[in-house]
Parts: structure tokens; sequence; C-alpha cells
């Protein structure tokens, strides 16, 4: 995984850890990089940096106007701004790469493979009757929710869910073919600010401050119940309870775990570390309960600066990666 | 190729080079040896590189086995559909792709695990089973330190104290159970073959046969109807057509092997490539009770842990597994009775309730499984959608049924906190309120009792089974059974 940070202004270094097999990260090697360190960057695009997609595979930067794939996926490619100057909202894409760009006004652009290993492409693929889309999330069973554009003073967000990348397409290219209507259609009160995917589930934060989770509630990704008296079928978009009267101002996912940041700069984790088999877990949610989230302390110096999380970690990561302004 | 018995001549030269005493012998830790055993291990340089020998021409043959094996892979076959990035990497880095496949396999909804998925668990355990096989075989190679230094600084063997066979047990028994072994069955049987052959000269611990003592008599007003058979599947149909009711066969199991092998743990281990097989191993009181968990882990361990000592800080119950899917030689030593292949009446109203009886499949073959336990294991009071034969071969284990027209009385439990349906299994436990061996607390009896207050009405019937039993149990029926001695039981599911 990759992740970006300030450090001296105007210039921004991003560190790396992690998987490396297809040396995503550093290229002369397929070892795990064990301890984070500055990932390599081409010579002429060492400015104005960010990270765009990290995945299984690969790891797509973006500056400016330009994208492009460490890792197993060959890309490089220009984008186009909006009428602002912001280029991409959002990638989203899987253990062999980046599958496709949202634009900050909707627009989606798949990312189409070349033949034979060779170099992709992007492929624009809205047309005059696709929706308006604002967010976008991929899970790693290939479920796709999107959430629908809102009127400026709108309060109803639309969520749609779709059962694989295709079914979204077919949807998104002509949305009045009867055969193509979402798998699944949720409203909720509130406007929508990060719509996040992991292994098994999504994740809604509205501009509010309220978490919503729904999905696949093995391995208590949900951080939420899902049977009993009140509770929201899991399935459905529910209310992460244990954060409720804390107002989030920043959510990240990745494998079965799930992390929110609070205004008040604390850190709250749910859901678990790795699944069944495997070993090691989180310490603080070894005890909590289906519903209940863990809240994580940090050690004192840390407390005065303002937290972050990194929310673009791939669906396949178990692990968000804990900013401060100084430290990670 | 490697050819059996054959011995190396070694160089006189070498005999008085030394060499690191690693232990590659495949000898297993700690254990006794009999005074008679030939061992590998002896004091004679010769003998010992020979062995060495062999021992690498064995892991060299069975790499290039896998490998070729591995070779044969065709451009629409299903792993495909995993993508490019695997597949790229799993010959170099089997585990990174293992941990994919691992992940993608516990994503899947627990009905329907994708065929891509699987088949990539598969072929990445058996592509690291390979590269352990060949990095050994450089380890097991009297010169070139270095490069053995270099492979030990890289190769990712989980430590089992020397024991290298052990790991490399275990990457294959987890490939074929968390996939399936859905397209390179032939692969894991061929090896585990040879690697029996290798260490057919294995020294076995000093074990002697479970010791079994026989509970007092069960006097009960209840009793399960006791019939000497064997009964061909005609009789037994009959039987069925006039009153489909539980009922003991005796005497229906005894051309059975196991009624003469399996008093004997040696012979379980011997089985199991001296113990080290990997199996499914249930920890805890119940699969009701907190802190239950299954694990993995090699047959020795759970025998010497689980199964011979007379006292254990937890229970461990192999139970509800199809070892002999696992094992084919013990599957030689029981046989499907034939009353599994009789037609069994339709069921009445009260059966038709049987939790899971929508989703089943009919089955074409029984499904067999076997339940290997100390004294004290404990399954709640459950049913299950299928006609059942419970043959026991050693120890005895109490049984009580409940008909299905009880269900009402038995507090079936519903969809737990992790959304799994669980309205098989009863709320009320049975432990508490019977026991032959140990007094129930008073309270714990009135306690249940309060909480459920239907069940001291409902009408059952009850048992001790002891070697030889069988016993027949009707779709839907209730039954709660406790081992009363280490106990070891084949159950036959069909429909």
């Amino acid at each position: 995984m990759a992740t970006s940070q300030s450090g001296s202004p105007g210039h921004s270094t991003i560190l790396c850890a992690g998987l490396n097999a297809h040396s995503q990260l550093q290229e002369d090697t397929t070892d795990d990089i064990h301890k984070l360190r500055p990932i390599e960057l081409p010579s002429d695009r060492r400015e104005g940096v960010d990270v765009l997609f990290s995945g299984w595979s690969n790891t797509v930067l973006q500056s400016g106007n330009r994208i492009w794939s460490q890792g197993f996926q060959k890309l490089d490619a220009t984008i186009t701004a909006n009428e602002n100057g912001i280029y991409t909202h959002s990638a989203f894409g899987d253990h062999n790469g980046l599958l496709g760009l949202m634009s900050p006004s909707g627009d989606v652009t798949l990312v189409a493979p070349g033949p034979e290993s060779g170099t992709s492409t992007l492929q624009p693929t809205s047309t005059d009757s696709s929706p308006q889309i604002s967010h976008i999330a991929l899970t790693g069973t290939d479920r796709i929710a999107i959430t629908f554009r809102q009127a400026p003073n709108g309060r109803l967000c639309h969520v749609a869910e779709f059962e694989n990348l295709e079914k979204f397409l077919s949807w998104y290219r002509d949305p009045s073919d009867a055969e193509s209507y979402p798998d699944k259609h949720h409203m909720l009160p509130g406007r929508p600010k990060q719509l996040l995917g992991n292994m098994l589930s999504f994740l809604l934060l509205m501009e509010g401050g309220e978490v919503y989770s729904w999905g696949d509630a093995r391995y208590q990704s949900l951080g939420r119940a899902v049977v009993g008296e009140g509770a929201t079928a899991a399935g459905k978009p529910g209310v992460v309870e244990a954060l409720g009267g804390l107002k989030i101002v920043k959510v990240a996912t990745g494998g079965w775990l799930s992390a929110a940041v609070s205004e008040d700069h604390a850190l709250y984790l749910w859901g678990a570390a790795s699944e069944p088999g495997c070993e090691g877990s989180i310490k603080c949610l070894q005890e909590a309960g289906a519903g209940e989230v863990a809240l994580v302390g940090l050690p004192a110096e840390a407390h005065s600066e303002p937290l972050d999380v990194v929310d673009r970690t791939a669906d396949f990561t178990p692990l968000a990666p804990i900013v401060t302004a100084s430290s990670v | 190729m490697y050819t059996h018995g054959t011995f190396v001549a070694q160089d006189t030269d070498e005999k008085s080079v030394p060499h690191d005493r690693d232990d590659d012998q495949s000898a297993l830790p700690g254990q006794k040896r009999k005074a008679s055993g030939v061992l590998v291990m002896q004091s004679h340089d010769d003998d010992n590189d020979n062995n060495q020998h062999r021992a690498n021409e064995l892991l060299q043959s069975l790499a290039e086995q896998i490998q070729d094996a591995l070779n044969v892979a065709t451009p629409d076959e299903a792993v495909q559909q995993c993508g490019q990035a695997p597949l790229r990497i799993i010959a170099t880095h089997p585990d990174k792709v293992l941990e994919l496949a691992h992940t993608k396999l516990h994503a899947s909804p627990f009905q329907s695990v994708p065929l891509h998925w699987r088949r990539l668990f598969e072929e990445a355990s058996l592509h690291k089973v390979a590269k352990l096989l060949k990095d050994r075989a450089l380890r097991v190679h009297p010169e070139d330190r270095a490069k053995r230094r270099r492979i030990d600084n890289h190769t990712a063997v989980a430590s089992h104290s020397g024991d290298w066979l052990l790991g490399i047990v275990e990457v294959l028994d987890r490939g074929i159970s968390l996939s399936g072994a859905p397209g390179r069955k032939y692969v894991f049987d061929g090896i585990f073959e040879q690697l029996g052959e290798h260490i057919a000269n294995e020294a076995t611990p000093d074990w002697t046969c479970f010791r079994i003592i026989k509970p007092p008599d069960l006097k009960s007003t209840h009793p399960i109807i006791r019939k000497s058979g064997p009964f061909d599947h005609e009789t037994f149909q009959e039987h069925l057509r006039i009153d489909c009711q539980p009922v003991i066969i005796t005497g229906a199991i005894e051309n059975w092997p196991a009624r003469q092998l399996w008093e004997n743990p040696e012979y379980l281990l011997r089985h199991t490539l001296g113990g080290r097989r990997f199996v499914p191993v249930e920890v805890g009181e119940s699969y009701v009770s907190d802190g239950w968990s299954q694990r993995m882990m090699p047959m020795r361990d759970f025998v010497e842990t689980y199964l011979l000592p007379d006292d254990t800080a937890e229970t461990g119950y192999l139970a509800q597994y199809d070892l002999f899917a696992q094992i084919p030689a013990l599957r030689h030593d029981v046989r499907i009775p034939d009353i599994c292949y009789s037609d069994p009446p339709p069921a009445n109203a009260d059966a038709l309730r049987t939790a899971g009886l929508s989703t089943v499949e009919q089955l074409d073959e029984p499904l067999l499984n076997a339940w290997l336990g100390p004294k004290g294991t404990k399954t709640p009071l459950h049913t299950d959608p299928y006609h059942n034969v419970l043959c026991q071969v050693v120890g005895y284990k109490y049984v009580r049924l409940y008909p299905p027209s009880e269900t009402d009385r038995l507090y079936p439990r519903g969809v737990d906190e992790k959304g799994i349906n669980m309205e098989n299994t009863s709320r009320v436990d049975m432990s508490r309120l019977w026991s032959l061996v140990h007094d129930s607390l008073a309270e714990e009896v009135d306690q249940e009792n309060r909480e459920f207050p239907l069940f001291q009405e409902a009408r059952f019937v009850e048992a001790v089974l002891g070697p030889g039993d069988s016993l027949y149990v009707p779709l839907g029926w209730w039954h709660y059974v406790e081992s009363l001695t280490t106990s070891f039981s084949v159950s036959f599911w069909w429909n």
C-alpha cells in the first residue's frame, strides 16, 4: 500500500510499505517492503504526485493530468480536468489493477486491458443517458455501489448496488433497460461524503458525520448488530451505532477492517485484522462484539496533532495506516 | 527418476568430511524408539549419507512430478478467471497468491465458493510444495553451504521443530481442505503415497490400546429398541414401512476391519504419515459454548493432546469429518451398511419441518463422517436433514432421541449474531440435565427447567451404544450424544 504525507510546505512525499510481489512499490525487487520508505517515482514526475489507486498487484499514481501504473498493470495516460481544473475524483479496481475512474462530474472511464499483457488504455464510457453519479466503490466480491449526484440542497442520498462491474456498466450506458436495473436500491437521509468498499461490505460516510455499513456480517466487519430488535439486516445500510453521537470526519476500510476518525481526532476500529485461519489480530478488537467498535489509544505525544487515515488502501489490504502531521 | 530402495554408493573421500547433522531424517521429536526398530538415523556415516541421498532423490522427484503436472494448463481453465496478476507470480511467490486466494475463499457466501478461487488456492499450494521440496533438496545436499544459508534466509517454512516433512504435509492438507482439490486431487494423492513409502521404516511411539472402561448399564424406562442384525436393505425397508422408529442394530458391523484395527492409536498414526496428516479438531465444550473453535492440527498432536491423557484442560473432538476421503486406507476399514440403500418412507408433517430439509440435495451415495474423541465430548441436541446410521466402533456413547413431534417442546434456536441459522439446534443444554458419570448440580437442573418448562414434558428414548452397535436415527429426530469413554464412531447420512 502507498500513502501520501505532507512534509515541508509545497513538497509531498509518498511513503509505501507492504506487498511488493509485482514491484508495485519498488522496481528492482519483488520482496516485501517492511519499513515505510519513499516510493520510487519516475524522474520527470516528482512534484505534486498523489496515489490514485493502491491494489494487490499495482499502484496507480497521478500528477496533474498524468496517471500511470507501477506493478503488474501497464498504464500511462492523460486525463482531462473538469471546469474547475480538478482531476479525477475516485478510482476503483481489483487485484489485477485499476478498473475505472470517475471524474468529479460523475463521468465513468474504464481502463481497458491491452492485448496480451500490453498497455491498458482509458475508455470513456458515459453516454447521454448515463446517470449522474457522485461516488463509486467496489468490494472484493466484485459488487459495485454508487451514490447518485444530489442537487446542492438535496438531503436524500440514493444508493444503488450491482452484482458486478458488467451489470453496472450495462445499466450505466442505458438505465432505461429493465434488464439492467440495479440489484438493490437504498435511500438514506444525508449527503454522501465518502463511499468505500472492502472485501465484503460497503461503508458510507455522510457529511453530517454518520457512518453506514452494509454487506456481509462475517468477521464483525459491519460494526453493528444485524439481528435482534431494531437491527437493520446486513444487506441494507445501517448506522454504525457504536459511533452514534460522534461526528466522524473520515473513514477508511480494507480487507475486513474499518477505521473512523472523529472530529476530535479519536480513532475507532472495527472488524477483524484477518480472516479465520490466519495469524495476527488486533489486540483492542479481540474483545469487541459484533456491534462494538474499539477506541484506539495512541501515544500521548500524538494526541495534540490532527489525525488522518489513509482511505485509498486496496480492497484486499487489511491495514489502514494512521497518519499525523509528523508521523505515520 | 526415483526408484525405491536403491542406495547410492558414497565415495570414501566423503566419509571423513564432517557435515551438519540437522534433523533431516523426518524423525518426529521426542519419540520413544522401539528397542528393535531400525531407524533411519544411524551412527554410521555411510548409511546416513545413503539415506540423505535417498531423501534427496525423492524430494527432487516429487518436485519434478508436481512441476510437470502444473505445467499442464488449459487456456479456458477456471483458474484463468482469477486474472493474470496472480498467475504471473504463482510459481515465484506462491505464499502471496495463497494469501489472496485464502481471502477470496473467505469472502464468498457460505454456500457458494467460486471454482476459480478454489483452483487458485489448490494450484498455489502445489507450487509452494514444489518450492519447499526443491529448497529442502538443496539443503540435504552435503555440499554448497553458501547456497543453503541463502535458502534458509528465504524459505518460508513453518517451524515444526525440525520436522521438515510436517511443514510440507501441512501445506498439502490445507490445500486439499480449503479448496476441495477440484483439479489436482491425483497429484496430492500421489505425493502422499510416495511420502508414505519413504517413511515406512520410521519408528512409532510406544502407545497401547485405548483404555476403555465399560460404563455401568443404563437403567432406563424409555430405552431405544434393540434388534439383532445385520439387515439387508429390503428387510429394513419393511421395518421402516411398518414403524419408522429409531432402532439399535447389533452385530451389523462385525466384518468391519475397523473393529479390530481401530483400538490401537498407533494404527491411526501409521496411516496418517506418522501422525503428520492435518485434521480439523473442534476445541471446546460443544459447538454452542463460548470459546469453541476449530483448528487443524497433525493427527499425532490431536491424539497426544486430547485423546490419550486421562485429563485435559479442554475437550478436543475430531467431529463430523470425512476422514475417509482424506485417508483412503481408513475407508477400507469400514463398509457402508446395507440399510443405507433402503428407501425411507416419506417424511410426516413434523419431520418435514426439519431445519435445512428444503435446501438439501438428493444424495447418490451416503455421506460418511468420522467421530473420534475422548470421554466427555458433547454434541448438543439437534436434528439433521438426513437419515442417519451411527456405528459405534470403539468405546461407549450415551444417546438420547426426541421425535420430530416434540420439536415445539425443545426450543429450537434462531439466527445467531453472525447471521447463521441455528434452528437445527435446541437451546436446552442437555448435558446439565442428564448424567451417568457425574451428578448434575441441582441448581443447574432447576435453572434449565425454569427456562425451558415444556422440555420436561417431551418424550424421548435413550441408550448407551457400545462397540458393534449401529443406531438408526430417522430424519428429523432430535439427538444428543455424549461420549462416556474414548470413542470412535462412523456415521452415514442418506436420503
